[in-house]
């Protein structure tokens, strides 16, 4: 599922990133690689803030809805 | 004279690079709580020893070359000018922190590591092996605060040590599978690359940078023999190649975390907590406001405007007490003076109306400025601002702004020349010309003044608590409804930037730099006070005080007004400002402001804002001198036939185009005459249309209908038709053709 339809407290796995290439590249520097975990701090209309490598990320709906997860 | 050591810093955003460069240079440069605060490299000397030259990049995720900031960071890393690169680094978030650090160590360069907020690290319970970290990583690895300035010494020590190396040759290894392929690539890097450089160009080569590829001329034999290493391996490994090393390093920083870090039971952070209520997707925004007001509230209202009564009154006023004596007045003092020296009425005047009257106003505003300051620097730096960001990205992107573009607007809060300096960071060129139009929209500092002056005039007291909020979200209003419009015309149309932030943990700034970020701004403001206003008000004072004698009996002849024969009690009605204003006044007569007083106060405000209120002290004194009252609020009030036209006059010259120095950093940062012009004219346009629309509308509402009523209505429907048209077929389709534009 994308990580915009995770709900705050869950901790996910990235299991892939979608779109284009600088998006891609960019999230991938920040640590969305094959397997991180990635922790659910709050959720708000899709928009979602996460915990993953040890940081803390503000994420816009469309850009989670690139990220899927299990 | 030894020859000079070079230091870089180097790290992620935020991670305290310049909190530390600010500490060991002295030097006072701009420090934020949120990421992408340094845009460009700056450079100075330690201040302990001057034969050490440091320079602070700006804050960086990678060392690819894809974004300005990395560009920057990466071109002076591999100009071969430094002699060590101190790597700061984030304890508190060590394992992101460290993707950078595994790509500054591979440039074979000698490497400092600073751990960073490690006494942080130590209070929340985890521990982290610094000896084996080093080990790992084959650099040494210093535990330091450089908030409090603790382990600096034993770094900057460390550096010294390290800078008289030639280089290092990287630790660290990925996967057996990897390195074979590195391996064949490295043998296929020229000869000439020196040995410690050759593991950077070879893992470079495999991401397939082409500049790195340039930067080494590889032949195009070498750069086949590459591409089909490369792509052999893209099959084994089914990824592309930037995300195979990408995965690598990532592997490979859970294997130095899981050996160097003993991490204590993981319970919820205060952060989290906090974050869970001021991101919240009910409360996030209303609390956002209520900050706001509380911020104008406390500045405008309560203890600043007691500070500012204060100086007006007694200082510059009627005299004041001190221990029961006495003591009079700066003007009283100034005149004691000047007539013991013997000086004529027209200098008394000069100095005495003109310059104190004028920077007096000015100055009586520093204890509201100091309150404004106090409070907006801890918002700045606890952590808040960020977090505004993330929840004002739900707002913006309805219009098709990325919350990105709200960071410059709040750092305008303070000035409006970081703020427009502030939009570098907003990667998408038309979202970022955008920005720089509508940022200065915000009241600034110097707006204050103007704000606080309306607000006496139009209420007469300080009890309006309502309207100093009202101007900043005036400005907020503003900024969206430009964005609305503009967005859905073809020079800004295009799909909002992804919003994509670090957060960092809340913390409560160090008393020492929110002092020195007050002072600062307070410390500019006094600056400006007594330069760009002083000229201007002597400026105004010659203007209003010469002139023809125009009146009836007058002599018709030009000179200083005051001395002149049978001269009238309102003489500055004859002076050149008076021409001067009145041949432009009646571009605001629509407004409600066609006195030439309004006009020139508006003409000088674009110089610098605080002139408006200076100029207004300084006519009002002229025309008033003798008069028992100095009220400025009265007399300005005085100015104006309608609360209307105080209210137009305000919102113009809020929205306005801003200062020089304003102007002058958005001509910089558009790096076109063309946008330029488009930005200020703007600016100033729109602000016209909010005056007219406010003057209009409030002489309608007492019954007063004329063609200008027709002219503001159609002004208010064009607005609200491009406001509320729905977003032209095909302008948010043209992505490609702006990412093109940008590269």
């Amino acid at each position: 599922m994308p990580l915009s339809m995770a709900k705050a407290g869950d901790t996910v796995r990235v299991v892939r990133v979608r779109g284009g290439e600088e998006l891609k590249r960019h999230l991938s520097n920040l640590g969305f690689v094959e397997g991180s975990e990635v922790h659910v701090v709050n959720q708000a209309l899709g928009n979602i803030i996460v915990m993953v490598k040890g940081s803390r990320l503000g994420i816009d709906s469309k850009t989670a809805m690139r990220v899927m997860v299990a | 004279m030894a020859t000079d050591i070079r230091v870089a810093l180097a790290g992620n955003p935020n991670c305290g690079k310049t909190t530390l460069f600010n500490r060991i240079t002295g030097q006072n440069g701009y420090v934020g709580n949120w990421p992408g605060v340094t845009v460009e490299k700056k450079e100075a000397r330690l201040s302990s020893d001057k034969n050490v030259v440091v320079t602070d990049l700006p804050g960086i995720y990678s060392l690819s070359p894809y974004s300005p900031e990395e560009q920057v960071s990466r071109d002076y890393l591999m100009s071969g000018e430094p002699d060590v690169v101190v790597n700061v680094v984030d304890a508190t978030n060590l394992e992101r922190n460290l993707y950078l650090t595994l790509q500054v160590v591979e440039t074979g360069l000698p490497v400092v590591i600073a751990l960073n907020m490690a006494d942080l690290v130590e209070k929340s319970g985890d521990k982290i092996d610094a000896g084996k970290l080093s080990q790992r990583l084959g650099a040494p690895v210093v535990m330091i605060s450089a908030l409090k300035g603790s382990g600096v010494d034993e770094l900057l020590r460390t550096a010294r040590q390290e800078a008289a190396k030639a280089g290092s040759v990287p630790a660290h290894r990925f996967d057996s599978a990897i390195e074979g392929v590195l391996d064949d690539i490295e043998k296929l890097v020229p000869a000439g690359v020196e040995e410690g450089k050759r593991r950077y160009y070879a893992v470079k080569l495999f991401e397939r940078d082409e500049l790195a590829a340039k930067a080494i001329s590889l032949s195009p034999a070498s750069a086949a023999k590459v591409e089909a290493l490369v792509a052999q391996c893209e099959k084994d490994c089914d990824d592309d190649a930037e995300s195979i090393i990408t995965g690598e390093r990532y592997a490979l920083i859970a294997h130095i975390m899981d050996e160097c870090v003993k991490k204590a039971p993981a319970k919820m952070s205060t952060s989290e907590k906090i974050d869970r209520i001021v991101t919240n997707r009910i409360l996030g925004l209303p609390i956002f406001l209520a900050v706001m007001f509380g911020v104008y509230y406390l500045a405008i209202s309560t203890f600043g405007t007691a500070g500012t009564d204060w100086v007006n009154d007694n200082l510059f006023g009627e005299g004041w007490e001190l221990f029961g004596a006495a003591m009079p007045s700066v003007p009283d003092v100034v005149t004691g003076w000047l007539e013991a020296a013997g000086a004529s009425a027209m200098v008394t005047s000069l100095v005495v109306d003109g310059v104190v009257a004028g920077v007096g106003a000015v100055l009586g505003f520093i204890p509201q400025m100091v309150v404004l300051f106090i409070l907006l620097s801890f918002l700045e730096d606890c952590g808040y601002m960020a977090r505004v960001a993330f929840v004002m990205d739900r707002v913006f992107r309805r219009f098709g702004l990325s919350g990105k573009s709200f960071i410059p607007m709040l750092v305008s809060t303070g000035c409006g020349v970081p703020g427009v300096l502030a939009t570098k960071t907003i990667e998408n060129e038309k979202d970022r010309r955008m920005t720089v139009m509508t940022t200065t929209f915000i009241p600034c500092g110097a707006k204050l003044p103007i704000i606080a002056l309306l607000m006496g005039a139009l209420v007469g007291t300080s009890d309006a608590t309502w309207i100093a909020p009202l101007f900043y979200f005036l400005g907020v209003v503003a900024v969206i409804v430009s964005g609305i419009m503009l967005k859905k015309t073809k020079l800004f149309a295009g799909r909002p930037t992804p919003f994509v932030m670090e957060l960092p943990s809340y913390h409560f700034p160090s008393i020492r730099s929110w002092a020195l970020h007050v002072w600062e701004r307070v410390s500019a403001y006094i600056k400006k006070a007594f330069t760009i206003i002083f000229a201007s008000t002597v400026v105004v004072w010659f203007l209003s005080n010469f002139g023809t004698a125009g009146w009836e009996g007058g002599s018709g002849a030009f000179g200083f007004l005051p001395d002149m024969e049978g001269v009238p009690e309102e003489f500055t009605d004859y002076s050149v400002l008076a021409m001067l204003g009145g041949a432009i006044a009646w571009i605001f007569a629509p407004l409600g402001f066609d006195s030439w007083q309004a006009t020139a106060m508006s003409v000088t405000g674009l110089v610098a804002k605080e002139n408006v209120v200076a100029t207004a002290a300084s006519l009002l004194h002229i025309a008033d001198a003798g008069e028992t009252d100095p009220s400025l609020w009265a007399a300005f009030a005085g100015m104006f036939s309608t609360m209307g036209g105080i209210m137009a006059f305000g919102a113009f010259n809020l929205l306005c185009a801003p200062c020089f120095a304003a102007m002058g950093t958005i001509r910089a940062q558009m790096n076109s005459a063309k946008w330029t012009a488009i930005a200020l004219g703007y600016e100033c346009g729109f602000a016209w249309v909010v005056g007219l629309m406010i003057n209009q509308f409030y002489l309608l509402a007492q019954g007063v209908v004329s063609v200008w009523t027709v002219v503001a209505v159609a002004f208010a429907a064009l607005i609200l038709f491009q406001v509320f048209r729905p977003m032209p077929k095909g302008a948010w389709d043209d992505e490609p053709a702006a990412a093109a534009a940008t590269a």
